[in-house]
């Protein structure tokens, strides 16, 4: 190990501790980081705007070109001035732009900047603690298994470049410390899981910047035409159900998530921001135990909006939502992790209109779309009943030739015209969103709704998955004597979306995913990815349900059903036994760890040797030396072909195990040691067949 | 006479005696020294802080975004720095350090201590750091129970007895998180003899003479043959050639040899400072030796008989480095 420029505190006469912070590094620990920075930047790489990506593969090369020799570290000048016009770029860049986004920009900055002038001992810690922040990042866009497990992995690589700098000297290989961190990291496993499991949870101490404006998934609060189309191309989960008792069928899937009450001729809106929601205080909640019959517990991933979603009738049984007088489900905050609700179900769409008619029969000023104007004013001096008009709009989209297509043709301005009398092809958003047009014309108060519809059941864990590519549309319309109730024109046309989903009901033009060439959900009619998929949800919802969304409330309840009510008495009680518990896995693990200390071959030999006369009752005493041993059998044995072969053993034992030059497997005589075990051998082999026809009175 | 002060380092204050006071206690001396939890000490190194620092802003960000898997990847972190506590004092415990031997020098060398570092049977220890004084340490590595000798220094100052201090072993295995130390006082001693300086003697000038058999620095050459070697006689005396021929060990007989006996005397120069009479007298030694005289010495209150040799050498030596310091004699005399 280099000690040029290890410095010490000055003072004589009393050893001082080492103070090598600006020691230069082993070449050695510099694989380690590197290959700790790729890895940390991998799951970033669509974060990050493509300059700084070019920089930080730049830097790569450069701290590279320096670790193998053919340049120099940049010296102060070149430095500052490279680091100036980096976080010149920055600014420029990111300028007002305060969000997770920025951050993790500026983490990469930092550490791409820091890789190039990494050479003493206290930049290698910076680097490291730097790289474990930005590695934490992960955490905020996704929560799988996988990324989890890749991120406490690269975390040790990085860790494993300061256990190079404190381990062995040069020659300690790579397989030795990596047996080192393994060792490290299994004996903290149990500690870690006590502490994830009685750590108090806090409630957040300052407000946080968002992830970003543009990240969030799922559907929306406006709906154009084409748009639910979008989703149908993601395979990703929106959420998954879990059903005390029987899982609905498929036609009563409906997941409501939001009322869009405003048309502007194309497209459809919310009309009022959406009220600060008080959580309800009414129920604690029980999202630990969930055995109450007749609820179903929802766990949501993020969506960067504050609306959840709930069959029609809905009751709020957990403490994080409300649910609103139009039966929507709403969070307090926006959801930025998975989070899971408890909904009641009781009754069916809440009924209060009163107050509300002339929202919901609002038409755009403009006079946009004649066609239909006209059409519904003909069908209006029949003099039909509200119902009837309902019945005939319906039976419409049944009787003419509409279409159900992921890719529709593309309409004017005039939207809903182009849609019912040109093109007839669409997707949901269109079928519903004329639909409600329509029945406003017709003076039915009316609304869309947007969420999803129908969903994935797993058989072999019983619950329900929730796809993006289900997200839906339909209509809600409103009857005096009857209320809300659901309308949805896609069911006229095409009956195998909602009965079977999109999968079936898109299988004529194959456009199922059909962008997604490694969504597992497009090979379906492969048996076992269907299967093998399924598993690895099931295995992600328990990842969700019990370690990410382990919350505060989650922590509570676990911890009472465990041990009643929570006193801070008894936490700490916990808290210490199982502290201690997970201290012994510990130290039972290290001493599984320990390397066993194997003993030489020669004297395996030896004791095998005394065992073989011990058998015959003729047993070597506790440190009585082996010449001494070798006159007991002198004495005792009467057979000279026995007693020569015992004299040879001993001979050959005593050369090998005294002999200065076999001792600690000198390289040198490495031949001659492995001649002299083999004649042992063979002289062992003898004594033990003399003894076999022999016994010692 | 200039006293010379060991420890002339800062001023130690009340504090500091109190704690070394507290770690003589708890580590009292001895000749070896095993490390176990009595006498291992451990705290988090500055990069350990950082260590903190980073779990706080990790914890502060898992709390504020609510995010279970951050707070995972902290408890994770955060038990690896506790496990690190178990591992660095593994890294100390089990280990012998042993004093062996201490070489002798002259004033203003520097006096070697070897010591023998034994590992617990089959445990393998990284980068253990040892040192007594600021310039004198060395890093060590221990594979699967051997030993490994510990060679470390002081530079001296003055003629007497020697002792390289606390002795530090220190690592910071696994990840430089923690330092794990101990402080062992070693019963460890070497002697300093005083720096040879070529003296005037005076009594030449006096005519004086306590050199009571003649001649004494004049290099004789009277070869008067050769005779039998009896142990001790000095090898640049051998009669090589003969030895080539013969196969016998001769040792060639110069006539004024018998002659050039002398007293090394610390009378022979008064008036002069006690220090620099012992450097005049260990020259005078040397340089008798170097000659293959036979000699003696005389000290105030002390007289060694004439001989020659190492061991006479050394005798003589350690007699001049230990001079007026009798507690010294019985110091040593216990402590071998």
């Amino acid at each position: 190990m280099t000690s040029s420029g290890t410095s010490f505190r000055f003072t004589k006469g009393k050893p001082r501790f080492l103070n090598n912070r600006h020691q230069i590094i082993s070449r050695h620990a510099l694989p380690w980081l590197f290959a700790a920075y790729v890895l940390a930047l991998i799951p970033h790489y669509a974060q990050i705007p493509f300059w700084l990506m070019i920089f930080a593969i730049g830097n790569l090369v450069w701290a590279a070109l320096i670790y193998l020799g053919k340049t120099d570290h940049p010296n102060i000048y070149l430095k500052s001035g490279y680091a100036i016009l980096l976080s010149g770029l920055f600014i420029f860049d990111f300028y007002h732009k305060y969000n997770v986004d920025s951050a993790v920009a500026f983490l990469v900055l930092t550490i791409s900047l820091k890789l190039i002038e990494v050479k003493y001992r206290k930049d290698c810690y910076l680097f490291v603690f730097i790289i474990i922040y930005l590695i934490s990042t992960n955490f905020i866009f996704s929560q799988g298994v996988g990324i989890t497990i890749y991120t406490l992995l690269v975390m040790l690589i990085a860790l494993g470049a300061v256990l190079t700098l404190e381990s062995g000297g040069l020659s300690t290989p790579i397989k030795e410390k990596l047996r080192s961190l393994t060792k490290i990291a299994v004996i903290t496993l149990p500690l870690m899981l006590v502490l994830f499991v009685f750590f108090p949870r806090m409630t957040p101490l300052w407000s946080i910047p968002l992830t970003t404006g543009e990240a969030t998934t799922g559907i929306s609060n406006v709906l154009s035409p084409g748009d639910i189309a979008n989703l149908s191309q993601s395979s990703d989960v929106a959420f998954r159900v879990t059903f005390v008792g029987a899982i609905p069928p498929p036609a009563k899937r409906y997941w409501r998530g939001l009322i869009l009450d405003k048309f502007d001729g194309r497209t459809w809106s919310s009309s009022k921001k959406s009220s600060p929601v008080m959580p309800s205080r009414i129920d604690t909640g029980t999202l630990f135990s969930h055995n109450k019959p007749g609820t179903y517990q929802i766990l949501l991933e993020p969506t960067q909006h504050k609306w959840g979603f709930s069959l029609a009738g809905a009751v709020s049984d957990s403490s994080n939502i409300r649910v609103g007088s139009t039966g929507l489900v709403r969070f307090k905050t926006s959801i930025i992790q998975p989070t899971r609700y408890q909904i009641r179900q009781q009754g069916g769409i809440p009924s209060g209109l009163a107050l509300a008619t002339k929202k919901y029969l609002q038409l755009p000023v403009n006079n946009s779309n004649p066609k239909t104007r006209k059409y519904i004013q003909k069908l209006l001096l029949e003099q039909l009943s509200p119902t009837a008009i309902i019945a005939y709009l319906m039976n419409n989209f049944r009787t003419q030739p509409f279409y159900y297509t992921l890719s529709p043709p593309k309409t004017g301005s005039n939207f809903v015209d182009d849609f019912l009398f040109k093109t007839r092809s669409g997707f949901c958003s269109h079928y519903a969103g004329s639909l409600a047009y329509m029945l406003r014309l017709a003076g039915i108060a009316s609304r869309v709704v947007v969420g999803y519809q129908g969903g994935e059941v797993n058989e072999s864990d019983q619950y329900l998955i929730v796809h993006q590519y289900d997200a839906h549309a339909w209509v809600e319309a409103w009857l005096p004597g009857k209320g809300w109730f659901r309308l949805d024109p896609t069911a006229m046309v095409a009956p195998s979306r909602i009965e079977k989903g999109l999968e079936s009901a898109v299988a004529g033009e194959k456009s199922f995913l059909s962008g997604r060439f490694f969504a597992a959900a497009r090979y379906n009619n492969i048996p076992l990815i269907h299967w093998l998929r399924l598993k690895v949800d099931a295995l992600n919802f328990k990842w969700q349900k019990w370690v990410v969304g382990y919350d505060s409330e989650n922590q509570s309840e676990f911890l009472s059903s465990w041990m009643g009510v929570v006193t801070p008495q008894k936490m700490a009680l916990i808290m210490t036994l199982s502290g201690a518990f997970a201290m012994i896995i510990a130290a039972w693990l290290f001493r599984r760890f320990e390397p066993k200390t194997r003993l030489s071959p020669e004297i395996r030999y030896y004791q095998r040797f005394c065992r073989q006369f011990e058998k015959k009752g003729l047993s070597r005493a506790m440190g009585q030396s082996e010449n001494d041993f070798l006159k007991q059998i002198h004495d005792k044995v009467k057979v000279p072909a026995l007693i020569q072969a015992a004299d040879s053993f001993t001979q050959t034992y005593l050369k090998i195990r005294y002999s200065a030059n076999f001792s600690n497997a000198d390289t040198a005589h490495q031949e001659k040691y492995l001649m002299m075990l083999r004649l042992l051998k063979k002289q062992y082999v003898i004594t033990k067949y003399q003894l076999l026809t022999y016994n010692i009175k | 006479m200039k006293t010379y002060s060991k420890y002339n380092g800062p001023r130690v204050t009340h504090f500091q005696k109190q704690f070394q006071k507290w770690v003589s206690r708890r580590i009292p001396p001895g000749k070896t020294a095993i490390l176990n939890q009595k006498n291992i000490f451990i705290m988090p190194t500055r990069e350990g802080l950082g260590l903190g620092l980073l779990l706080l802003l990790l914890l502060l960000t898992a709390i504020n975004y609510q995010n279970s898997l951050i707070y995972l990847l902290t408890f994770f972190l955060g038990g690896i720095f506790v496990t690190s506590i178990l591992v660095c004092f593994r890294n100390l415990e089990g280990l012998t350090l042993a004093f062996t031997e201490g070489r002798n020098c002259f004033s203003g060398e520097k006096a070697h201590f070897l010591f023998k570092l034994s590992a617990q049977e089959g445990k393998r220890y990284h980068r253990l750091f040892l040192s007594n004084e600021p310039e004198s340490y060395q890093w060590i590595n221990i594979d699967n129970g051997s030993d490994q000798r510990v060679i470390l220094f002081t530079q001296t100052r003055c003629r007497g007895i020697e002792k390289p201090g606390r002795i530090l072993i220190e690592t910071r295995y696994p990840m430089g998180f923690l330092r794990a130390w101990s402080w062992l006082d070693l019963e460890a001693v070497a002697l300093v003899y005083p720096a040879p300086v070529k003296g005037v003697k005076q009594r030449m000038a006096k005519g004086e003479s306590d050199d009571s058999h003649g001649k004494s620095f004049s290099p004789g050459d009277d070869y008067s043959g050769v005779r039998d070697y009896i142990a001790g006689d000095p090898p640049n005396r051998m009669a090589w050639k003969l030895f080539a021929s013969k196969g016998e060990l001769y040792i060639k007989n110069f006539e004024e040899n018998l002659h050039s006996t002398a007293w090394v005397d610390y009378n022979a120069y008064p008036g002069i400072n006690m220090e620099a009479r012992l450097s005049y007298l260990c020259y005078e030694l040397l340089e008798k030796e170097r000659k293959g005289d036979s000699y003696g010495l005389k000290l105030p209150g002390k007289t060694i008989e004439f001989g020659r040799g190492d061991v006479h050498l050394t005798k003589c030596l350690s007699s001049l480095a230990l001079f007026q310091s009798e507690d010294s004699f019985k110091q040593l005399d216990n402590s071998f």
